[in-house]
């Protein structure tokens, strides 16, 4: 068990773990807003798809920080700019929920310093 | 955490100092963002669904209505599809209960209390709707799937709907279940997140 929690305190330790995991937070839920009730939707607006691709983005983006560590920075100013998108195509940004998580996960990828680059 | 000499090449660590003026910059670029929408500068885009959803508006003065019948997905519960081409929205008002792990939250958002809210191509699917309406070159008991309206929903063929070229509601209290909205110009834009049921109506 210990070992088990090292390793993955190790693993979480290489890379910009906590951005990854917000990013995918506010990617979650800014796409589950919208069909918190049973049913989904039945007119498909722009609106339907906006929140669904940036939604699609940030998960991505989130797997992607913890995927690739070394390049958080880029990850993570895509991550930022897609919380901005959030905001405008995307009920508010998940009513602001999912667009401050994002805007966190990707400023704290963004100051993720990787122990390759001393 | 620490900067240990034998630390794994793999490790890393986040340098707060940074992160503290990142986090700072975009606050302030996402409160301007915001700012820019709660005055109408920038349209925002919505798509709502929930069985917990209430929309409510004192006015709304629509053109290009129609509504008819329609099926949720997996034809659960009969909808009445409301579609308008553009309508200027005063005292809008939509909630949604949403469920948590610790209990019911309630994201409330209001908007157009001095400007009418403009709204285009918005269509709200309501389980219940009660307001005063004033239609103008109304028609009634045409086929849902030969609606002219330019939002471009239609429903199937042989179903009841009626259109107008105009509408004006008052007082208008509806549980929605799903609403979606091209774009939105939003006047003096509030949002509420609080727990419990604090909703519309």
């Amino acid at each position: 068990m210990a070992a088990i929690d090292r390793r993955f305190a190790t693993w979480c330790g290489g890379r910009p773990f906590a951005a990854g995991l917000l990013a995918v937070a506010a990617g979650l839920e800014i796409v589950l807003l919208p069909i918190t009730g049973y049913e989904f939707l039945l007119v498909q607006g722009i609106g339907g798809i906006g929140s669904l691709l940036t939604a699609i983005g940030l998960v991505a983006g989130g797997v992607a920080l913890w995927r690739y560590p070394h390049r958080a920075r880029v990850i993570g100013a895509g991550v930022l700019l897609l919380a901005f998108v959030a905001y405008l195509v995307a009920n508010l940004g998940g009513f602001l929920v999912g667009m401050l998580l994002a805007l966190v996960a990707g400023s704290l990828a963004l100051a993720w310093q990787s122990g390759d680059a001393r | 955490m620490t900067e240990d000499a034998p630390a794994p090449h793999s490790a890393g660590r986040t340098r707060w100092s940074r992160f503290a003026v990142i986090v700072t910059v975009s606050l302030a670029l996402a409160g301007g963002l915001v700012y820019a929408t709660a005055s109408a500068a920038l349209p925002t885009s919505f798509a709502l669904s929930g069985k917990n959803f209430k929309f409510s508006a004192k006015r709304v003065e629509g053109k290009g209505f129609a509504q008819f019948v329609g099926l949720g997905q997996g034809s659960r519960s009969p909808m009445a599809v409301t579609g308008m081409a553009s309508a200027l929205v005063s005292g809008l008002c939509f909630s949604a209960l949403v469920p948590t792990p610790v209990g019911s939250v309630t994201i409330r958002a209001e908007a157009g209390g001095d400007r009418p809210v403009e709204a285009r191509n918005l269509v709200l699917n309501l389980t219940e709707m009660r307001a005063e309406a004033t239609a103008t070159n109304l028609s009634l008991g045409i086929d849902a799937a030969r609606i002219d309206g330019a939002t471009g929903i239609t429903g199937r063929a042989g179903d009841y709907a009626h259109q107008a070229d105009r509408i004006v509601i008052t007082d208008l209290k509806a549980n929605a279940s799903t609403t979606t909205a091209g774009t939105f110009r939003m006047t003096g834009l509030s949002i509420v997140v609080k727990p419990g049921r604090q909703e519309c109506f």
